[in-house]
């Protein structure tokens, strides 16, 4: 479960941005939630905030219970490899790395053997139908597969909470649907705890549950 | 080390050039750093073992600075307590007037006492003359060389050699050549010995010895005899062991030797400025790779241990090519310095 209570977030600049104000959000443990609002109104900043790749001015985010606040930053990162995957917008593969390379990396920083990781890569790779793509480099593949690789490999510790920031967001439309439809297919036969944030309200009708966002408040929570 | 690979070769692989510029950074400063400071001390070597080998069985010797000092010094010093024997020198670095031989260090000694200092072990000649120093006093144009300097430059026994002398160019008569020894291997066996009261005319030293070298009798000690005659001899004059010359040696050469340190550590400055930049960049640039890394569980060791093994990778190859690149630099300082020692003491040495 995704726990966020009354969760502020200002940036310092020349003029303070208060990105997310007092936010309080829970998602129950294997919900598929989308987020939405315009540019600016925090949907990022909260993705972070929840995926530990940011901290809160305020407030608390919980995972599973455990604080993220109270953690330092190494624990901070074993969280956040132990429980949460991440899907970018742009991918964001190693451009030097292979398929099967790209994926077993977050293994690899976790110490897992070379066979091991290299087993888990291909049946990931299997599960995202990019079997046939093993040793290409990411350059050699379309957006899709490109987006494709970065789901196996945000799988690849089969994390209980998979985070996605525009996961269709530099895609065709086609392509879109199709990664959209593998995420729920992942979300049905893996039963994680999915939160995408996005500007498609297609992606985001085909989730269980959609969360506004405006100027860094909720403003529109609806369940399907 | 699995990060190492999969990170880091692919990254010095794509970026060849970075990867050459941050490695060349450390081949120049180890190459320098290296080069200069074997140069010094293989050429610091060399002197002191050319001391060595002149010195012979010398335990202590006497020097007055560069003018020398009166021959009455001598009567005085063989009158020591503590002196065994005490035989005088002098040196002098002439031009041997041969092309690419370069100067010839000419030891003036008094043939009576050398020998018991200093093997000369003669290999053709008439070992008379040696016997006898009558003969070199009777012919004050007799001169011995080294067998390696006589048979470079096809000189036999009786035939000459035109060195320059207060008075102008004169011809020496060489009487016999020394063997290959601890002593003609010094200076590169670019030495000549003649009598030291034909060497004072020759070379305008009036009534003065450059040096007297002595051993110490039996039973008594160096520290006794240093004691002895520094009391007896007073201020002015230095009583030192042979090793003793060799620092003096480095101290004269100290302002070029901390010239040299000084731009050795100028170009590891230089090296390093490279090295940061380099990397500096490099860490700049990846800082979406750093951050994906960070996203996927990468602490922050994690990271800190990339980057380090990475510059202890390039930093042990720089550093591989820098000692060989180190060492054929040496050669060539070392060659520079030998020049210079050649103009200031003698005849060139040869560093090793």
């Amino acid at each position: 479960m995704i726990d966020l209570e009354a969760v502020t977030k200002q940036f310092a600049g020349t003029r303070d941005v208060i990105a997310l104000d007092a936010v309080s959000l829970t998602i129950p443990t294997g919900e598929m939630v989308s987020i939405i609002g315009p540019s600016g109104s925090g949907k990022s900043t909260l993705l972070n905030l929840v995926g530990g790749l940011d901290r809160p001015t305020a407030g608390q985010v919980s995972i599973d219970g455990e604080r993220l606040s109270g953690l330092d930053d190494d624990a901070l990162t074993r969280v956040r490899r132990d429980k949460i995957g991440f899907i970018f917008q742009f991918f964001n593969l190693l451009p030097t790395l292979s398929c099967v390379e790209n994926v077993g990396l977050p293994l690899h920083l976790r110490g897992w053997p070379r066979k091991k990781v290299d087993a888990r890569a291909r049946e990931l790779l299997g599960l995202v139908k990019l079997e046939h793509r093993l040793t290409h480099l990411p350059e050699e593949l379309s957006g899709g597969e490109r987006q494709r690789v970065a789901i196996a490999r945000a799988l690849s510790v089969y994390p209980p909470v998979l985070l996605a920031d525009e996961p269709t967001g530099n895609l065709d439309t086609r392509t879109g649907d199709e990664i959209l439809t593998l995420i729920r297919d992942v979300h049905d036969r893996l039963g994680c705890t999915v939160v995408i944030v996005t500007h498609d309200m297609n992606v985001a009708q085909s989730c269980q549950r959609t969360v506004a966002l405006r100027d860094g408040r909720i403003v529109e929570d609806v369940r399907r | 080390m699995i990060l190492l690979r999969l990170i880091s070769w692919p990254y010095f692989r794509k970026h060849v050039l970075r990867t050459a510029l941050t490695t060349s950074g450390i081949v120049l400063g180890v190459a320098v750093f290296v080069g200069i400071h074997t140069a010094n001390s293989s050429v610091m070597f060399a002197f002191s073992r050319t001391v060595d080998r002149i010195a012979g069985k010398t335990e202590l010797q006497i020097t007055a600075g560069e003018a020398g000092f009166h021959e009455d010094v001598l009567e005085q010093v063989q009158a020591a307590s503590t002196v065994r024997i005490a035989v005088p020198v002098i040196e002098a670095v002439v031009d041997s007037n041969l092309e690419g031989q370069g100067n010839l260090l000419v030891l003036g000694v008094d043939m009576t006492g050398d020998r018991s200092l200093r093997d000369y072990d003669l290999d053709g000649g008439d070992d008379a003359v040696i016997d006898d120093p009558l003969v070199f006093l009777a012919q004050p144009d007799s001169i011995i060389l080294s067998k390696e300097f006589a048979s470079k430059n096809k000189i036999a026994v009786g035939g000459h050699i035109a060195l320059g002398t207060v008075e102008g160019q004169k011809q020496f008569t060489v009487r016999g050549l020394m063997k290959a020894s601890g002593l003609t291997s010094a200076f590169g066996g670019n030495l000549a010995i003649m009598d030291i009261y034909a060497a004072q005319h020759m070379f305008g030293r009036g009534r003065s010895f450059d040096r007297i070298d002595l051993a110490v009798k039996d039973g008594r000690t160096l520290k006794d005899a240093q004691q002895e005659l520094t009391a007896m001899l007073g201020p002015g004059f230095q009583v030192d062991p042979p090793s003793g010359r060799g620092q003096q040696f480095e101290a004269m050469l100290a302002a070029y030797s901390m010239m040299m340190g000084i731009s050795s550590l100028f170009a590891l400055f230089i090296g390093m400025f490279i090295i940061y930049n380099s990397f500096a960049i490099a860490v700049t640039q990846r800082r979406s790779e750093i951050g994906i890394l960070r996203a996927l569980g990468a602490t922050r060791g994690q990271i800190r241990w990339l980057f380090l093994g990475e510059s202890a990778v390039t930093g042990l190859v720089g550093s591989l090519a820098g000692l060989v690149f180190g060492v054929l630099i040496a050669r060539g300082i070392a060659a520079s310095i030998g020049a210079l020692i050649s103009d200031v003491y003698g005849v060139a040495q040869h560093a090793d």
